[in-house]
């Protein structure tokens, strides 16, 4: 058992895990998270997406534990001041929305895209969502919406 | 679901080597390869995480030639001083997986794993890896080369770590990493060749050829690059050198179902990239 | 089509903006007081008699609350799309690898999972049959022999066979298995309502057929049974057979408490259905001027070890064999075969995609063989108004093809010859909605006290956009905006039977249920003078004391049986048509095969929605991407993602979209379907754009870079001997 502190969508946490546990198993069955999804368990598809200190990872690939000390953040972070953010309306604008099971962790990837401020082209995009299945959309619409909001 | 264990975060080397001496232990660094490994056990030893260990971390400009163990894939790819430095390194660890294994998985992780297709690990062989383990006891170090025994196997002991990795940069040499995936993406490498060349007009100076994914273990095409060094260009000699290594791998494993397209594809690039595109 | 969320509009989906939040629940999200898990014990050989099964170790485990085999079923043991052939629980018998054998129900996920892990099951292995051809010879897997069905289709005169062809093109195509791959795994709850009335959420394609087959699996009145659908994660045909909600159901059953059942991706590519593995020999007749004379086809499926769709497929392949093509003499043969081999289901096409392979390889075999274009000898055989099709049907409307033809003929016109780059054509045609049997759609709307409008579908949205579609639909045809109208959708407490989405057929019949309902309450609004600006809430307290308060409409598309002999008949009320262009780069050194860029042109009837239509469009190319060089589910071995390969944003090619519009009478507004033929070119135009790159034609699927060496090596080994 490991107490941890970290940072979740904005605010502090500090709560108990068992070692075994990944990020994936905290967010979703101890925290109620659901936006956070599991898709293969393997790290193969991204659908359990989370942004670690900015970066994204595989939750599931992740023990919980190693969240302690660091800056957790979700889809929910995107809208947390009850409005939406320029990539979810972009998502929404696009069509980059059909079955909605890849979307959060797509968002994820690419609000850190555009935070890191790169130089956006349509490789660098399809490279940062690159980690990330889609199984409905083709990713066309996905990569508009990010080249929406990042102005190519 | 993973089994039930154990972890310990040790903050120095020294309570990271006392665990490992003591008990019976796992290390884990980014995890990516480990909890896939254990989801299909019962029970797991004690995991010991390494990742906070400052004895292990560092930044290039304090130590260009020296690879932390705990360095990601992600870091090794976006460092301006690795790229410019070992090209063929950073390029490879730029391939591995996806964004999401490249923000976590290490290269300590990717040496101890050993997997037949581990990405980092023909590059670090053309640059002459040597590896230096300690263990509360002792220190030793050994080439890379050595220190990998078969997939999945290597010489650390379970009371060792991997403290770092010293490589030897390849000025002026022309270097880079080809790998066949079956797509661009979230792929292991099927086959990977990690190059670095030093030519002069006509004439090969240099040639450092590190062949990953044909073999259990990562080989150095050491009869290729002797048959090169030194020699002026010619596609007869440049043939039949390929066709050294190819009949070295071939006698190294048993013929495998897999050889039938890898071999092949192995003679192409190695033309291609000794020669270029026009040896058809 | 003025109204700001009419038909034609790409308005915003409506179900996007709590996807974007992260806050639909999909089934496994769902969390319950008292909530029990539940786990399917699965079998580990493809076929064995079970000897013995020993729990004992399984109840060490604290939390396991109840074990559940067959003989705990109340009601039939048996389910299935057409044939109530398979067992959710085995009766001493497994004839696939992971046949549910039982079904372990705890207290959490971890228990559960445990003490399934724990259940030992004694096995006397029996001979596995794993391919057709050995089906056709072997041992019979089951009372009737191994053949499941065997379809056909002949046209025209066969007495004198190919002599009036000036030229013969005859081959063998191979496809395998394939996993449709849906992001979100199954998963289900369930639980019990006072009155012993059992509730169903699951993640599904049709909440109807799943209540009828819940309530035989339970001996329950379909009254009892009530199932909703979750916010579902893809289904592309695989959520089409009865997947977890009869496990939920017979936990809840047992337990009286809610039930959770979910799938892990290993659980998922174990035991769901996979696409028809076909082989087909094709042989195609023409003469020297182009004109196609005849085809002879036989088809050779492998169903796996129950029936599943696979009538459907064989059937489907058998009518779509010829492609989109008018010829006048057609022998086709489909036959579908049992194995030991996962079961073989519905996914996205229903074996259209592999037949258009092999149709599409061969026209283009054809064109080179005749020294023409091969969007000529397209454009002078493809299927117009009046043309008659391989079952003899007479195409009198919407017949889009040529005008995807000539859509694409420009940039076709314009490629550019680059060493290792090709260019490739695929055409298709395919029938909207079940073939030659009924498939009618009920929907109905309501007027309500709060002064809206209440739009019961029972549509089931999986991601394609259905319930955004059906919506513009009934706001063109009532004349409203989207405000007036609440959608109360995907329950069967609360909607008709609007069938399954499938074949394409939700904007075609469903489209045209709801428009019919519009017609009858516009009609009735109308009278009462909404449209001239009277209050809805006045007009619902007039209509609630008439017994107006529900407006039905329905659809069934005009078609009839086809013959069994001959395979003539009216399949299908409509048809969509479409053409791809690929333009693939191959590696010489490496033989991997990269797709660059994408022409599609795809005749939709009326376009609803172009940024729906658009995005299924984008991922049918994906999937096609898939089927054509990187997707295989070979039987024991893919376990998980990590050894079955779809396309990731880094695969994909730029693609631009033409929207043509040939309108269907009988659709609503005269729209058809994009859903499966947004997939069905996209393969066959990327193996065509192969041969045109390396001079070699790709016959077995997924051409991956394996199998492109092993060719390219082949031709090599040919060349040097000449």
């Amino acid at each position: 058992m490991h107490r941890i502190n970290f940072l979740l969508n904005g605010k502090n946490i500090e709560i108990d895990v068992e070692d075994h546990i990944t990020l994936l198993e905290l967010l979703r069955d101890k925290l109620n998270i659901t936006s956070v999804k599991e898709g293969c368990g393997i790290g193969e598809c991204g659908a359990c997406t989370v942004l670690l200190d900015g970066k994204p990872i595989y939750s599931c690939l992740t023990l919980a534990l190693k969240a302690d000390g660091r800056d957790v953040k979700t889809v929910e972070y995107l809208s947390k001041d009850g409005s939406l953010s320029k990539i979810q309306e972009a998502f929404i604008k696009n069509g980059a929305v059909q079955c909605g099971y890849c979307t959060p962790g797509m968002l994820l990837c690419a609000y850190a895209l555009i935070n890191t401020k790169k130089e956006m082209t349509e490789d660098v995009i399809k490279e940062a969502i690159s980690g990330n299945l889609c199984r409905c959309t083709g990713y066309i619409q996905i990569i508009e919406a990010i080249k929406d909001v990042a102005r190519i | 679901m993973l089994p039930e264990f154990k972890c310990v975060v040790p903050r120095s080397i020294k309570e990271a080597l006392t665990l490992l001496s003591e008990n019976e232990c796992k290390v884990i660094a980014g995890g990516t390869d480990l909890l896939i490994e254990l989801q299909h056990q019962d029970i797991a030893a004690l995991l010991v995480d390494v990742t906070k260990i400052p004895e292990l971390m560092w930044g290039p400009e304090d130590r260009p030639f020296l690879i932390s163990p705990l360095y990601t894939h992600g870091f090794v790819a976006g460092s301006a001083m690795i790229k410019d430095t070992f090209p063929s390194f950073a390029l490879a660890c730029s391939k591995v997986g996806s964004p999401q294994i490249r923000n976590m998985g290490t290269v300590g992780g990717n040496i101890g794993n050993a997997s037949p297709a581990a990405d980092s690990i023909p590059p670090l062989m053309i640059y002459d890896a040597r590896v230096r383990l300690i263990s509360s006891s002792q220190e030793r170090e050994l080439p890379l080369e050595e220190l990998l025994v078969d997939a999945y196997k290597t010489q650390i002991r379970k009371d060792e770590v991997i403290a770092s990795v010293s490589i030897t940069p390849l000025p002026n040499y022309r270097q880079g990493y080809k790998r066949l995936t079956i797509r661009e993406a979230l792929a292991l490498s099927r086959l990977s060749v990690a190059y670095a060349i030093k030519e002069e007009g006509k004439r090969w100076l240099d040639v450092r050829i590190a062949i990953g994914s044909a073999t259990p273990v990562c080989i150095r095409a050491r009869e290729l690059e002797e048959a090169l060094s030194g020699e002026l260009k010619d596609l007869d000699l440049l043939n039949q050198a390929i066709e050294q290594t190819i009949l070295r791998i071939e006698s190294q494993v048993n013929v495998r179902e897999s050889h039938r397209f890898k071999l092949p594809i192995l003679r192409n690039l190695l033309r291609e990239i000794l020669w270029g595109g026009a040896w058809e | 089509m003025g109204w700001s969320m009419g038909v034609g509009k790409g308005i915003e989906r409506i179900d996007a903006l709590q996807k974007v939040l992260g806050n639909c629940l999909f089934a496994g999200d769902i969390r319950m007081e008292g909530m029990l898990f539940g786990v399917v014990v699965r079998s580990n050989r493809p076929h064995a008699k079970i000897l013995e099964i020993d729990d004992k170790a399984a109840w060490e485990v604290p939390g396991l609350v109840k074990i559940i085999t067959h003989k705990e079923i109340p009601g039939r043991n048996r389910f299935g799309v057409l044939r109530k052939d398979q067992p959710y629980l085995a009766e001493g018998y497994v004839r696939y690898l992971g046949e549910p054998i039982l079904l372990v129900v705890a207290q959490d996920e971890r228990s559960a999972r445990r003490a399934a892990k724990r259940i030992k099951v004694v096995y006397q292995d029996l001979p596995i049959i794993s391919d057709p051809q050995e089906a056709r010879m072997g041992t019979p897997l089951r009372d009737g022999g191994n053949l499941l069905t065997q379809k056909r289709l002949i046209k025209g005169n066969w007495d004198k066979g190919f002599e009036d062809s000036d030229v013969i093109v005859e081959h063998h195509y191979v496809t395998h298995f394939l996993d449709h791959a849906f992001l979100e795994c199954e998963a289900g709850v369930g639980y019990m309502e006072e009155e012993g009335q059992i509730v169903i959420i699951s993640s599904t394609q049709n909440i109807h057929y799943k209540q009828k087959e819940v309530a035989a699996l339970l001996n329950m009145p379909e009254s009892k049974i009530r199932v909703i659908q979750a916010t579902t994660g893809g289904g592309f045909g695989g959520k089409l057979d009865v997947t977890v909600e009869g496990y939920v159901a017979l936990g809840v059953f047992h337990t009286k408490r809610p039930v959770m059942v979910r799938y892990t991706r290993e659980e998922s590519m174990l035991s769901n259905t996979k696409r028809h593995p076909l082989s087909i020999w094709y042989k195609s007749g023409a003469k020297r001027d182009g004109a196609l004379t005849r085809v002879q086809v036989r088809i050779v499926g492998d169903t796996g070890a129950y029936a599943s769709y696979g009538e459907v497929v064989a059937q489907r392949a058998c009518v779509h064999a010829t492609g989109p093509y008018e010829i006048p003499n057609c022998y086709v043969e489909s036959l579908m075969y049992y194995t030991n081999n996962p079961v073989a289901g519905a996914m996205r096409g229903f074996g259209v995609p592999q037949m258009a392979f092999a149709h599409e390889s061969q026209m283009d075999e054809l064109a080179q063989l005749l020294g023409m274009d091969p969007l000529e000898i397209r454009l002078k055989n493809c299927l117009r108004k009046g043309s008659s099709t391989a079952t003899g049907q007479r195409l009198d409307h919407s017949v889009g093809f040529e005008d995807t033809l000539k859509a694409i003929e420009p940039y076709w016109r314009e490629r550019d010859f680059n060493k290792n780059t090709g260019h490739g054509l695929g055409s298709m045609y395919y029938g909207i909605g079940n073939t030659g049997v009924p498939n009618p759609s009920a929907c109905f709307l309501t007027l309500r006290p709060d002064g809206l409008i209440g739009f019961h579908l029972g549509a089931c949205e999986i991601g394609q956009g259905s319930d955004t579609v059906l919506m513009q639909i009934l706001l063109e045809a009532l004349g409203v905006e989207g405000k007036s109208v609440v959608l109360v959708r995907g329950d069967t407490e609360a909607s008709m039977d609007a069938g399954s989405t499938s074949a394409s057929r939700q904007t075609y019949i469903t489209g045209r249920a709801a428009f019919e309902a519009a017609l009858k309450l516009k009609g009735y609004l109308e009278q009462k003078g909404f449209y001239k600006g009277r209050d809805l809430k006045e007009i619902y307290q007039e209509a609630s004391t008439e017994g107006m308060l529900r407006f039905d409409g329905f659809f069934d598309p005009p078609t009839t049986p086809l013959d069994p002999n001959t395979g003539q008949g009216i399949p299908y009320a409509t048809y969509a048509f479409a053409t791809h262009m690929s333009q693939v780069e191959v590696d010489t050194s490496t033989f991997r095969c990269r797709v660059r860029k994408v022409i599609a042109a795809h005749d939709v009837g009326t376009v609803i929605n172009p940024v729906t239509t658009k995005g299924q469009i984008y991922g049918g190319i994906a999937m096609g991407i898939g089927l054509a060089l990187m997707e295989e589910y070979v039987p024991q071995r893919t376990k998980n993602l990590n050894q079955y390969f779809i396309p990731t944003a880094m695969d994909m090619p730029e693609v631009k979209v033409i929207l043509v519009e040939d309108p269907e009478p009988t659709g609503p507004f005269g729209a058809k379907g994009v859903g499966e033929p947004a997939l069905i070119p996209q393969a066959a135009s990327i193996c065509n754009a192969i041969k045109d790159a390396t001079g070699f034609r790709p016959f077995e699927l997924p051409c991956n870079f394996e199998r492109l060496c092993l060719l390219g090596e082949k031709e090599r080994a040919i060349g040097s001997q000449k």
